[in-house]
């Protein structure tokens, strides 16, 4: 192919977005509806995810050590339990740090606890605070810290270790499950449309094969218009998805709730996800309109 | 020129369009095809154009052997045709000027010749005011010679016309017949397919008559017969 031919095909598959302009409007709003929900889903599921990821950083183990341990032994054991592979964050709080800390919570536990002895005779005990990396290891971690010397008690919230553990996988098993449905129902909702539109064109393409066209020169210029909506699907896509994500998380961010607010600390910001988001939309809506325009007009160049 | 040998066609939902049908076309002969509907006419233009294959038989066209041909060919064997169809079969997005120019692009010729060719056969179709026209805005007569014009413009040695008049009126017909046999006096060999007896009787061509898919008469001076 000369490149005048070249450059008169590729102008040829922009003039027919223009021509065919009611099927490009169509295929492109297709496309870019398609875009648009299984982005908003992978950004729900995607948020869901990292705010159930942030309770359950605060889901806090104890370890209690025994009355007798030794300052020496109580060292030891923090780099013990700090060994333990699914262990993270451990705080060594001595029984008069964990007194002073107490009584500042509030003026009752204040009277409470006032007059208590420090040192030898304090009653409270010494205790190591730690989190956990992953919760659905939780029984494991807490036989592997009670296996530990010198260890007497440790409290781990195993039901709700569990219910977090629970509530991820299905987080995810549905978010997967939904873009998997919606990326299924995109694809064949997309075929009909390329479909559509090849199908439309079916007499142009045999007048073009029966003056001797090639294939390739038939090809060409489909090639170029589907790059183009696949290109223009994505953009649009990208955009209002932008513009739609900002506009929830301004409503959010001036919630008093207070759970909202907490929910809204740990929520993905745009610019996070933006460039990888962009790439998918833009290989996802080219790849679509090249190759779906390509496969369904097969049948037709075969004349 | 043209040599069909022994040539069946049985579609795949069992039609049998032709039957052992055998016909020769010399260089620069003016032949025209006609009979009843479903006698096998559009196979026989389809085989011809290699748009369809035999089930049985040979068919040689310019020279090349279309039962033999491998497919990426076809392109370049449809170039040394001209063809002509009933609907016209232009491209509706494009002008006059576009359609005709687009069987010289598909070729790859330079841009400079496509400009010097395209209003020389516009002319000589009578069309060279509608360049810039669309399809849709000219008469049947009209789009026809388009058509007509965009055959010519490779200047190719076979024409092949598909019931060119079975769309326009009876005066515009005489006129496009008229014009093909006009560029057979150059030596161009053209097949005309048509059932319009009064128009085959007003011109002195061979005529072959077909029916159920075989040859029933050939004759050479413009006269034919059912029986």
């Amino acid at each position: 192919m000369s490149f005048g031919s070249f450059m008169y095909l590729f102008k040829e598959g922009f003039k027919n977005v223009w021509v065919n302009r009611l099927m490009s409007f169509a295929s492109i709003g297709t496309l870019m509806a398609c875009m648009l929900l299984i982005g908003g889903s992978l950004l729900l599921s995607l948020n869901v995810n990292t705010i159930i990821g942030s309770v359950e950083q605060q889901n806090e183990a104890v370890v209690y050590p025994n009355d007798e341990i030794t300052d020496e032994e109580i060292r030891e054991l923090d780099t013990q339990i700090s060994l333990i592979e699914n262990v993270t964050d451990v705080i060594f709080i001595d029984k008069d740090q964990l007194l002073a800390e107490t009584m500042a919570k509030g003026d009752e536990l204040a009277k409470a606890m006032e007059g208590l002895p420090l040192g030898e005779d304090n009653p409270l005990q010494n205790t190591f605070r730690l989190r956990l990396k992953d919760q659905a290891l939780a029984v494991e971690t807490k036989s592997e810290l009670e296996s530990l010397d010198h260890v007497a008690e440790v409290y781990i919230q195993l039901d709700l270790a569990e219910t977090i553990t629970s509530i991820k996988r299905a987080v995810s098993l549905s978010g997967f499950t939904i873009v998997a449905i919606l990326v299924v129902v995109s694809l064949v909702i997309i075929a009909n449309t390329i479909k559509v539109t090849v199908f439309n064109r079916r007499k142009e393409i045999n007048i073009m094969k029966s003056v001797g066209a090639t294939s390739a020169f038939i090809r060409m210029p489909f090639l170029i218009e589907g790059f183009f909506i696949g290109l223009m699907s994505a953009l649009m896509a990208f955009g209002l998805l932008w513009l739609g994500y900002n506009y929830i998380m301004l409503a959010i961010s001036t919630s008093r709730t207070g759970w909202i607010k907490t929910a809204y600390e740990n929520m993905l910001t745009f610019r996070q996800i933006a460039l990888q988001m962009f790439i998918y939309f833009s290989a996802g809506g080219i790849g679509i309109g090249v190759f779906g325009s390509m496969f369904f007009m097969n049948k037709y160049l075969k004349v | 020129m043209i040599e069909f040998i022994n040539v069946s066609k049985t579609y795949r939902t069992g039609t049998h369009a032709l039957h052992n049908f055998s016909l020769n076309i010399d260089r620069g002969e003016f032949v025209f095809v006609v009979g009843p509907s479903g006698a096998g006419k559009s196979t026989f233009i389809k085989l011809m154009m290699r748009e369809e294959k035999p089930t049985e038989g040979e068919i040689y066209v310019n020279g090349q052997n279309l039962v033999k041909m491998r497919r990426r060919k076809v392109p370049y064997f449809r170039r040394t045709l001209g063809v002509v169809f009933q609907d016209f079969r232009l491209i509706p997005y494009m002008n006059v000027y576009d359609n005709v120019a687009f069987a010289m692009r598909v070729t790859n010729v330079r841009r400079r010749e496509i400009r010097e060719r395209v209003p020389y056969i516009l002319k000589l179709v009578g069309l060279e005011g509608k360049s810039k026209s669309l399809p849709e805005h000219l008469s049947g007569g009209e789009q026809q010679r388009v058509a007509l014009a965009r055959a010519l413009v490779n200047n190719p040695p076979l024409i092949i016309a598909d019931e060119p008049t079975g769309n326009i009126d009876p005066e515009l017909s005489f006129e496009i017949v008229d014009l093909l046999s006009e560029i057979n006096k150059c030596g161009t060999t053209i097949v005309m397919v048509t059932h319009e007896h009064n128009l085959v009787s007003e011109f002195n061509h061979r005529v072959i008559m077909i029916e159920e898919g075989s040859v029933v008469s050939d004759n050479r001076n413009g006269r034919y017969s059912a029986e």
